[in-house]
């Protein structure tokens, strides 16, 4: 018999990997078009613009860790799921909103400053390192929102 | 850990020398040429033109390298080295074999062109012709008669079954020749008596005016023909392609060939910043001090009647920077040339820079296994692959990483995914001490900056600054944290006090002598203790990077676990997971560490002393890109 307090660990799990994953999914797709754009007009920096693509992809990464932190926490992954009550059910569900919402805004924001790196390398290919970095810039938020979670989750003793 | 020295270098020649000089500084390819001075410096109308034809034949030959490239008998592969060569054969005078290859090239584009557009205009005459392919008489004999007239036309299937069916039994024959979705073709042939009749009535079932083309041949008869003439054409183009493809085996002189081209561009751009009289030519540039002599004693001793010099820049002179380090060290040049360069007279901080470089990167792997992947296979794939030296150089950056990673993946006891031992830092169960341990490895990153700094400023000659901008924030911040620890805390307390001492009063020695306005300057300045919190949080990513790298192993590994279950089947698909899924996981994680390990060092690392802009040395070589030099 499951209580409302698992499914609501559930839930926590389903949606830090869902809203993370689809901010990156929405992110690397942007990403991907304007590469795709730039590659159109300049070919030859197309491996550089890849690695500007995957950057904002990690933000799904990091929403799928804490979902699997969840299920290990729970044991839902062992097998024998553990007993969670109704508040720790509600304080999973509260862990997990940093690497949520940062990570799907933060995703985006990544997606825009990749895309206008990739511009940039497009007319001058010798500045790729330069547009990593900026890009690279807007993802410490989604680290550190990851360590928030993944603290916060792993502070719900089951 | 110093940049190169750069010598100026001045050469005068005869001018009939000037190719050969040229020559001979390019195969040094040591020197990077600059205008001689301002008022001197002559462009050369010739060299214009000669440059203008030189690129030219370039964009020819480029293009028929991309044209060809597909017909070329050597496969080319990642993995495979590009063709080496000697240098003289970059310096062949001779390029006419090549062009003739190229002028091949561009006349069978041209056929190929002309065979398309037949190809095209004959695809629209058949697309014209098929709806009356069912006719069985040809076009000129479908007209009015003195008792008749005739439609043809297309119509709307539905109205024209009504209207054939109104009309059986009157005088009017209509013949469907077939339908393409709703719309039919068709003729009608009727009494010049109920001639109105029909027509409103065609009209009013939505009839639109066509007509075969007019031919002495049936529709049908046309069709066969023009199937004929594209069997013909498509004879034809394979037989182009076909030559095409033998030429093939002549893309590696069009290669060379474009190399030659690439070169003497090189030489003909130098020749337009050097300077020249009716008699002489002048060539200037920079070299590094240890080349510098002997190549001007070199250039003496080539040419009769030649000058050279080599001098030290003057004051206002701002020599190009070149990074020169021990070989191990080498490769982290392309972290710093990703950033940019330093400065003239600024450290070379490549050597300092990379240990803390591999330290950053193997905590970020976090996988022992992964590292030993990365620490063995890399040199083997760069002894098969040969790659370009900057890509050689990032490969060597990750073997190197590869190297750290085990150690660190061994502290974390990860290996794969799999934890066999009990380990001093669990970072998914026990997370404080790692958390610890990556703001520690920062601290040390930030202060070995600082360290660098005040290095700097005592190579300049002011170890004020030193003690000013650098020790007295190493002070306050070691002091600061040592009130956390309740043993050390009075200590901290009077290193912090003294460190947040001097910068109160030294921060704004430079920008007034108003004590008052130094005094506002040094909270400013104290302010920056905010960026140290900033700056040590950002380490914390070593932390997460880490731990993503360790749990998505663990889950692969889970995963594997479960299909390992089924049977002989599942042990093979299992292992095929596990190869595949622990790849994806290191190429990600490899990506992620690489950047943020580059991360940490623009902007925490060199924000603490860097001085960055300067110019890139770029001296007159041969840097081909479709072959590569004999070493």
């Amino acid at each position: 018999m499951l209580s409302i307090g698992q499914i609501l660990a559930f839930a926590a799990a389903a949606l830090s990997t869902l809203i993370a994953g689809y901010g990156s999914a929405k992110a690397v797709g942007l990403a991907g078009q304007t590469s795709a754009g730039v590659s159109t007009e300049n070919p030859e920096v197309n491996s550089k613009l890849m690695v500007l693509q995957i950057l904002p992809g990690t933000q799904g990464i990091y929403g799928f860790l804490i979902a699997v932190i969840i299920l290990v926490n729970t044991g839902a992954l062992s097998g024998n799921l553990k007993d969670v009550d109704l508040l720790q059910g509600v304080m999973l569900l509260v862990a997990i909103l940093p690497v949520v919402v940062v990570g799907y805004l933060s995703a985006i924001h990544q997606a825009k400053v990749a895309s206008a790196g990739m511009l940039m390398v497009g007319q001058h290919p010798d500045m790729s390192g330069k547009a990593i970095t900026m890009t690279v810039m807007v993802e410490t938020y989604a680290v550190l929102a990851l360590l928030a979670s993944f603290l916060m989750v792993n502070a719900v003793k089951l | 850990m110093a940049l190169v020295e750069m010598q100026r270098i001045y050469a005068l020649v005869m001018k009939n020398d000037q190719a050969a000089l040229l020559q001979m500084v390019q195969r040094a390819g040591c020197v990077q040429i600059t205008p001689v001075g301002t008022d001197e410096a002559q462009g050369l109308s010739a060299a214009d033109q000669r440059v203008q034809r030189n690129e030219e034949a370039m964009s020819r030959v480029r293009w028929a390298i991309n044209r060809l490239s597909r017909y070329d008998p050597v496969k080319q592969s990642m993995f495979k080295p590009l063709p080496a060569v000697e240098p003289a054969a970059l310096e062949e005078e001779d390029l006419s074999a090549a062009i003739a290859v190229v002028e091949q090239v561009e006349e069978l584009e041209r056929q190929s062109g002309e065979l398309r557009g037949q190809h095209t205009r004959l695809e629209q005459m058949a697309e014209q012709l098929q709806p009356w392919a069912g006719l069985d008489v040809p076009a000129s004999q479908i007209h009015d008669t003195a008792t008749t007239r005739v439609w043809t036309g297309h119509a709307p299937q539905r109205g024209l079954n009504r209207l054939m069916k109104e009309w059986a039994g009157r005088p009017a024959v209509i013949s469907v020749l077939g339908s393409q979705r709703d719309s039919a073709t068709f003729y009608a042939v009727v009494h010049k008596a109920c001639a109105d009749d029909f027509l409103s009535d065609l009209r009013a079932i939505g009839y639109q005016h066509a007509a075969p083309l007019l031919n002495q041949e049936t529709p049908a008869e046309q069709l066969e023909h023009i199937a004929w003439e594209r069997e013909d054409l498509r004879v034809q183009e394979a037989h182009i392609e076909q030559r095409m493809a033998d030429l093939g085996t002549s893309l590696h002189m069009l290669r060379l060939a474009y190399e030659n081209l690439a070169a003497r561009k090189g030489r003909l751009d130098a020749l337009g910043t050097m300077a020249h009289t009716q008699s002489v030519s002048v060539l200037a540039g920079w070299a590094p001090k240890a080349v510098a002599q002997p190549l001007a004693d070199a250039i003496i001793k080539a040419f009769p009647g030649a000058q050279a010099m080599v001098r030290d820049p003057i004051e206002g002179e701002d020599p190009p920077v070149l990074l020169h380090n021990h070989p191990v060290v080498r490769p982290y040049e392309a972290v710093i040339t990703g950033f940019a360069l330093p400065a003239n007279g600024a450290l070379d901080p490549t050597a300092v820079m990379m240990p803390f470089f591999a330290i950053l990167f193997g905590m970020m792997v976090s996988d022992a296994g992964y590292g030993l992947v990365m620490a063995l296979l890399i040199p083997i794939l760069v002894k098969i692959m040969q790659p370009s030296e900057g890509a050689r150089k990032i490969f060597w950056i990750i073997a190197g990483g590869g190297v750290s990673t085990v150690l660190w993946g061994a502290l974390y006891n990860t290996w794969f995914g799999f934890g066999p031992w009990p380990s001093l830092f669990d970072p998914v169960n026990d997370s404080l001490p790692v958390m610890i341990l990556c703001i520690g490895v920062g601290a040390l990153h930030l202060f070995t900056g600082l360290i660098l700094g005040a290095v700097q400023n005592f190579r300049r000659g002011d170890p004020f600054s030193a003690v000013c901008d650098q020790f007295s924030w190493i002070l306050l911040v070691i002091g600061l944290g040592l009130l956390l620890l309740p043993q050390a805390a009075q200590i901290g307390k009077w290193m912090a006090i003294l460190g947040a001492g001097i910068i109160l009063v030294t921060a704004g020695r430079d920008k007034s002598k108003n004590p008052i306005k130094r005094l506002v300057s040094g909270f400013g300045a104290l302010y920056g203790i905010t960026s140290w919190v900033s700056d040590l949080l950002s380490y914390m990513r070593l932390f997460g990077m880490g731990l993503a790298t360790g749990v998505i192993g663990m889950v692969i590994n889970q995963l594997v676990g479960m299909i390992m279950g089924g049977g002989i089947l599942g042990i093979i698909f299992g292992a095929v997971v596990f190869v595949g899924a622990h790849l994806f996981n290191a190429a990600i994680n490899i990506l992620g560490a690489y950047v943020h390990a580059c991360r940490l060092q623009y902007i925490e690392f060199f924000g603490k002393f860097y001085e960055e802009g300067g110019k890139p040395f770029k001296p007159l070589r041969f840097a081909p890109r479709y072959v590569r030099l004999h070493e």
